[in-house]
């Protein structure tokens, strides 16, 4: 057991660094750049039932220390994730993998963990009822405690790997919606996905992104997302994972201390493919410079210093 | 992909707003024209994606236009400034060996989609150029087509018919890319201007639709076949 090492759900991870869905494909297109070996783990693109096109261009904007994104679940489908990304992910990747999970009915949620639960590559399913840029599914259902535990308890029933639920940060009260996640049998959750977001272009007078409104992620949500994985990592006995706008060893220490066993970095790898293996080689040097000799003393050390 | 810093070398306006920017660096990355880099611009979140308009051994060139602050901000860097660049990106233009010097082949650049025509002009002396623009007075880059027979427009589609070529290389706006696609009855290549996010393919930030799927456009393109594109309502 190194220093880095963390556990999520039962499961061993090497270090908490986790690059989030949606922003590391289905983890190929890094493998040309660095052994994706060294992380944690990352969790896979957004897959639903059917291939997804997703939205219109433009679906990027810059934002102030951020991005927005509108991406609309663009995905081959479960099947062809199964029958092609899969395999050509274990040529480049030897851990197990979180199946990140989308969709637009409870039928589809359950359906695709179902098929997602049957690959041995994967380690977590992590569903997704908070993505901000599809209409009649996605964050509709992580907006409600009653639908979160809903989608949470159907896909609880089909898989025996742990569930963990993404939740939405466009909420009154998360810690509720967690909550709710977690009687309904989630085995961990992971906070925030993007706040729903736009920009208007001064030349055109109209939004940029054609969906209109997008996700911003980015360094610009990094407090947002401390602040709510502190409140909920008191409020539930399950893990936390910390995600939103991570881009730096410290701030991986910064939300280890706020409550999470590990921590997902989305934006930071689409404008530094390499920043996670950074991060990881970063980690023992910061850690030693603010006195921590494990990850594993770090979690939640704000709750109790 | 590589990435390196880059120096600024020199900034050659073309008109108000729009200069042929060279960088010198590594240009080992650079295989054909189409091809693309993503500038690190100071203070942005975002790298901004520009066409290579040419390279040699020392460095190489693009054509940035002032759409916005981070690119207004870019043209206004004083040389000397070191870059953060992406380079090696996408897949450039590949005319059939058959085109020779390129009698038969129609360069198309709309607006500063004419970067990538200026390296392929290079290579087919023999090509025509056809640089359409929203606006004759938006006109700019003759300069870099020296040499070739060379059709300035604001009237795209005419002249797709008017100029005999028996293949085409296109670069520019979705827009303008699908009339050249639906109007010009030969064959030939088309690269997409489009915002993109990581420019490496993670993200899906741009994306078409051709017969084989959805292809990323900083990826699988941003060059395309004319036939594998498929054009929406």
């Amino acid at each position: 057991m190194g220093r880095l090492t963390t556990s999520l759900c039962g499961i061993t991870l090497d270090n908490p660094v986790i690059p989030a869905s949606g922003c590391f494909g289905y983890g190929y297109e890094y493998a040309d750049l660095f052994d994706i070996n060294c992380l944690g783990t990352f969790s896979f693109k957004g897959t639903t039932l059917h291939p997804r096109y997703g939205n219109a261009l433009p679906r990027i904007a810059e934002a102030p220390s951020g991005m927005l994104n509108a991406v609309g679940l663009q995905n081959p489908g479960v099947d062809a994730v199964i029958r092609e990304e899969l395999p050509k992910l274990r040529t480049v990747f030897t851990k197990p993998v979180i199946a990140n999970v989308s969709g637009f009915s409870i039928e589809e949620y359950r359906e695709v963990c179902a098929r997602l639960d049957a690959q041995p590559q994967v380690g977590w399913l992590e569903v997704n009822i908070s993505c901000p840029n599809v209409h009649g599914g996605g964050m509709s259902f992580g907006t409600d405690p009653a639908m979160a535990a809903a989608v949470t308890k159907a896909v609880r029933e089909v898989t025996t790997k742990p569930v963990i639920v993404k939740l939405s940060p466009n909420v009154t009260d998360i810690v509720s919606i967690a909550r709710s996640c977690e009687d309904a049998g989630a085995d961990a959750v992971a906070l925030i996905n993007t706040l729903l977001a736009m920009r208007i272009d001064l030349k055109t007078r109209r939004p940029v992104l054609a969906n209109t409104t997008g996700g911003l992620s980015g360094p610009a949500v990094f407090p947002v997302a401390l602040r709510m994985v502190w409140q909920v990592s008191q409020a539930v006995e399950i893990p936390v994972i910390g995600i939103g706008g991570i881009s730096t060893a410290e701030n991986v220490i910064e939300m280890l201390l706020a409550g999470a066993s590990c921590v997902e970095i989305g934006a930071a790898n689409l404008r530094d493919p390499w920043v996670c293996q950074h991060i990881i080689a970063d980690l023992p040097d910061v850690m030693d410079r603010y006195g921590f000799s494990t990850v594993k003393d770090i979690i939640g050390g704000a709750h109790h210093a | 992909m590589n990435r390196g810093f880059y120096t600024l070398a020199e900034n050659l306006p073309l008109k108000p707003g729009i200069s042929l920017l060279r960088l010198e660096g590594d240009s080992s990355a650079f295989q054909r024209p189409g091809q693309f880099v993503q500038i690190e611009l100071p203070g942005y979140f975002l790298k901004r994606p520009f066409s290579v308009c040419d390279w040699d051994e020392g460095g190489f060139s693009v054509i940035v236009e002032a759409a916005g602050s981070g690119t207004r901000e870019l043209l206004a860097l004083p040389s000397g400034t070191a870059l953060l660049v992406h380079t090696g990106l996408g897949n450039g233009f590949t005319p059939p060996d058959s085109l020779g010097l390129g009698e038969d082949l129609l360069l198309i650049g709309v607006g500063t989609g004419l970067s990538p025509m200026a390296g392929l002009a290079r290579r087919y002396p023999e090509a025509k150029v056809l640089l359409a623009f929203r606006r004759l007075e938006d006109a700019f880059g003759q300069e870099l087509f020296a040499g070739h027979e060379v059709c300035v427009t604001e009237d795209l589609l005419s002249p797709l018919v008017a100029i005999p070529h028996r293949f085409f290389c296109a670069c520019g706006s979705e827009s303008a890319m699908r009339a050249v696609a639906l109007h010009d009855r030969a064959g030939g290549q088309i690269a997409f201007d489009v915002r993109m996010g990581c420019g490496f393919g993670a993200c899906m930030g741009g994306s078409k639709k051709t017969v084989h799927g959805y292809a990323r456009v900083c990826r699988e393109g941003p060059v395309f076949e004319k036939e594998e594109l498929l054009w929406e309502d």
